[in-house]
């Protein structure tokens, strides 16, 4: 009787995880694996038949691809210091909109609405708001008797910018830092207050710790995010000027679809896949000494 | 809990062998795939035109604006009433999604029955086995071959054999705006027109008298004000539109864009006499600069679209986007350092490798491309038709003002594209020289890091 039961349990559980299952087989788990399969192939096209398996070949022929270490670079740019800089945007954003002042639902939606428009749309609208010539910004800028500034036509400029607007459709990190902010004990700022502690001090001492779990999410996330950047880099300037926003994913996007070399795509891809497990994995082993889980301790 | 864990583990396992193998499977019913020659098509009984009563539906792809597909679909109902048991379904995209998508539907095996090509993109994408070999069917259905010229015929060939044939031969010219030259306010120092096969020192003239600052001042001029200027004499961007503008000037100079090995040819005193031209005039202010190009709407061809542009090169096929925007065009040849050069592109049609509609696909190919067809383009009065058996429809229709992209044709260099050709002019080639060729950036460091990525 208990056997049974036990068994209906289970079967139970499969039947309701097995849409789940079936998903994450056909949209993961089949796809992933016919790329690891072509990597390992000279196949022009996936789905290909006629083709040779070449072991590592289009890995190491991947390090002579005259754009792969400039693509590297600029996407560990992006992760590197636009990870930092946009998760500090989400926090300060999340921090202001905290605050309790007069119409802050309102400024709440406001700061979320970039974040519903579609990344496409919003790519082009800055494409005119920082264009040198016609541009909004450099317009607003004149006033204040500042020349005008080739915002994307700039190498050095152009990363900074695609930071920038990965801050303005930030809504979706805001609105966790947001609920994390709501959840930390009000006590807590009311004791270290009688201890005489600046708001400064509250903030690094309460605020900090007990948000850190979601800090790490909003990491790992954006970081594997930055990893794969593409629409930005392609729609803003076509991975220019000079190769400048060149990422790693717009790169494989070449081997692919330009160079029509799926199989060496396919190798690229897997790399990043194998750079990101990695920067995730030390990402989650180091978050051991600075993440606080209250329920644990 | 030990047991839910083991069947959950092995199911898991399961998954991912079923992955991996599928993944091993994967397309092995479809032949869309690799195949390093045209696919030959069959007996040639299946393409036979006459006589097939097959009832079918078959889909025709082509990149285009919207006018531009539209008039196709004008085109395709004339087929289909025609040929009522062929239902034939247009499928668009602009330009760069075209490519993308064709690639995407070659490695899904769902390639459309009969699509445009282009003469840059034959060798590149036959290398995938896309294309239905046409010579058979040709053959079978005493397809008139002779009214098309050989150089066009040559250019949709792969491995010596017809993989598409071609429809329409677009050339590039060079256009101005009439309203803009005739309006004291916009031209005081009554410029004028250019003449019909202009020098550039003479269009360097003209556009400098037609750019203005707000203060109504030309470049050059005491007191011109750069950073407010409200009309520019030209609009042009070699480092993006190489391969119909930079490339037809530089053999305008005896220069050329690539060697006969493929490498790049910017080196020589004739090209950089051109590069630094183009510096020199954007620096100047006369022509529009990157920035400005992209403020203007993004493509240097419909410049004058925007009113405030008094010049651009453009293809013939731009005339639809000037009739629409309400521009009063006047066209001349390209400018000549030396000698006057253009592009000639014929753009072609081809049939999938993998098609379940052969003899409905060829009819539609054969009648595109035979007299029918590409009368039926002439007399739209936009594209030249490749078949001669439609240029006396063509000349009826266009007029007079039209004749030149006719005329044009004559000044066409004959340059092929490879492999590393079009990597050099889609895919290195404007993020090195965008900025350079616009007087912003190392034209040498541009011109070494260009020859060391096209090794």
């Amino acid at each position: 009787m208990k056997n049974r039961l036990r068994r209906y349990d289970t079967s139970v559980f499969f039947l309701f995880i097995a849409p789940w299952i079936i998903g994450f087989t056909l949209f993961f788990l089949i796809p992933f694996g016919t790329s690891v399969f072509y990597a390992f192939t000279d196949a022009r096209l996936p789905g290909a038949v006629d083709y040779d398996f070449i072991g590592f070949s289009n890995f190491q022929e991947m390090l002579n691809n005259p754009t792969f270490g400039k693509s590297l670079l600029n996407t560990l740019y992006f992760v590197g210091v636009g990870v930092p800089v946009v998760t500090a945007g989400m926090l300060l954003l999340g921090l202001l909109l905290n605050m309790n002042v007069k119409g802050i639902a309102l400024y709440r939606t406001f700061y979320y609405l970039p974040t519903l428009v579609p990344i496409v749309a919003t790519v082009i609208i800055w494409r005119l708001v920082f264009n040198s010539e016609f541009g909004i910004l450099n317009a607003g800028l004149s006033v204040f008797g500042i020349g005008k500034t080739d915002w994307l036509g700039s190498e050095g400029l152009i990363k900074p910018v695609i930071i920038l607007l990965q801050v303005w459709i930030s809504g979706s990190g805001v609105l966790i830092f947001l609920a994390a902010l709501k959840n930390v004990p009000k006590h807590l700022y009311e004791a270290v207050r009688i201890d005489g502690a600046s708001r400064l001090r509250a903030f690094f001492t309460i605020t900090l710790p007990m948000i850190s779990p979601s800090i790490l999410f909003v990491v790992i996330i954006q970081t594997m995010y930055n990893f794969q950047m593409f629409t930005e880099a392609l729609l803003l300037t076509k991975g220019g000027p000079n190769y400048a926003a060149y990422t790693f994913v717009y790169n494989i996007y070449k081997s692919a679809f330009t160079d029509l070399q799926f199989s060496m795509a396919m190798a690229q891809s897997i790399f990043l896949f194998a750079i990101i497990s990695l920067v995730t994995f030390v990402l989650m082993k180091l978050s051991n000494r600075f993440v606080y889980y209250e329920g644990e301790k | 809990m030990e047991t839910n864990r083991k069947r959950l583990l092995s199911l898991f396992t399961l998954t991912l062998s079923m992955g991996i193998v599928l993944a091993g499977c994967g397309g092995g019913n479809n032949n869309s795939g690799e195949a390093s020659s045209p696919a030959p098509s069959g007996s040639g009984q299946a393409a036979q035109a006459g006589g097939s009563d097959e009832k079918a539906t078959i889909t025709y792809s082509q990149w285009g604006t919207a006018e531009e597909l539209q008039r196709t679909q004008e085109l395709l109902n004339k087929f289909m009433e025609a040929n009522p048991n062929i239902t034939v379904k247009l499928e668009g995209k602009d330009w760069g999604s075209y490519w993308d998508g064709l690639t995407a539907n070659a490695a899904g095996g769902t390639l459309p029955d009969v699509f445009k090509t282009s003469y840059a993109y034959i060798d590149k994408y036959a290398e995938l086995g896309i294309f239905k070999e046409l010579d058979g069917p040709l053959a079978d259905n005493g397809f008139d071959l002779t009214n098309i010229d050989e150089s066009l015929l040559g250019l949709h060939k792969y491995d010596g054999k017809q993989v598409s044939l071609p429809i329409d031969a677009n050339v590039i010219v060079w256009y101005y705006n009439k309203a803009i030259f005739s309006d004291p306010a916009k031209n005081p120092k009554g410029a004028q027109v250019p003449s019909l096969e202009p020098t550039w020192d003479e269009i360097l003239d003209i556009a400098t008298k037609m750019t203005l600052d707000k203060n109504g001042k030309n470049p050059g001029e005491d007191g011109f004000d750069g950073n407010n200027i409200v009309q520019w004499g030209m609009s042009v961007s070699p480092g993006s539109t190489m391969d119909w503008f930079l490339e037809p000037e530089l053999w305008s100079n005896g220069a050329k864009l690539v060697n006969d090995d493929d490498s790049l040819a910017l080196d020589t005193p004739e090209a950089r006499e051109v590069l630094n031209f183009f510096i020199d005039a954007t620096k100047k202010q006369i022509n529009t600069t990157p920035a400005q190009i992209e403020g203007l709407g993004g493509q240097v061809n419909l410049a004058l679209t925007t009113g405030k542009v008094a010049m651009n090169p453009g293809g013939n096929w731009n005339t639809t986007n000037f009739k629409e925007a309400n521009i009063d065009y006047g066209t001349t040849y390209l400018p000549k350092f030396k000698e006057t050069k253009t592009v000639v592109q014929p753009a072609g049609i081809a049939i999938s490798s993998n098609t379940k509609h052969e003899a409905a696909a060829y009819k539609l190919l054969s009648w595109l491309a035979g007299p029918e067809g590409q009368t039926e383009l002439a007399k739209q009065g936009y594209s030249i038709p490749a078949n001669k058996a439609a240029s006396a429809a063509y000349l009826e229709t266009a007029g007079e003002e039209n004749k030149i992209f006719l005329d044009a044709q004559q000044f066409g260099i004959i340059s092929p594209f490879t492999a590393k050709k079009t990597d050099l002019v889609w895919t290195y080639g404007e993020q090195s020289l965008k900025n350079p060729l616009a007087g912003d950036g190392d034209l040498d460091a541009a011109i070494k890091d260009l020859q060391s990525k096209l090794q």
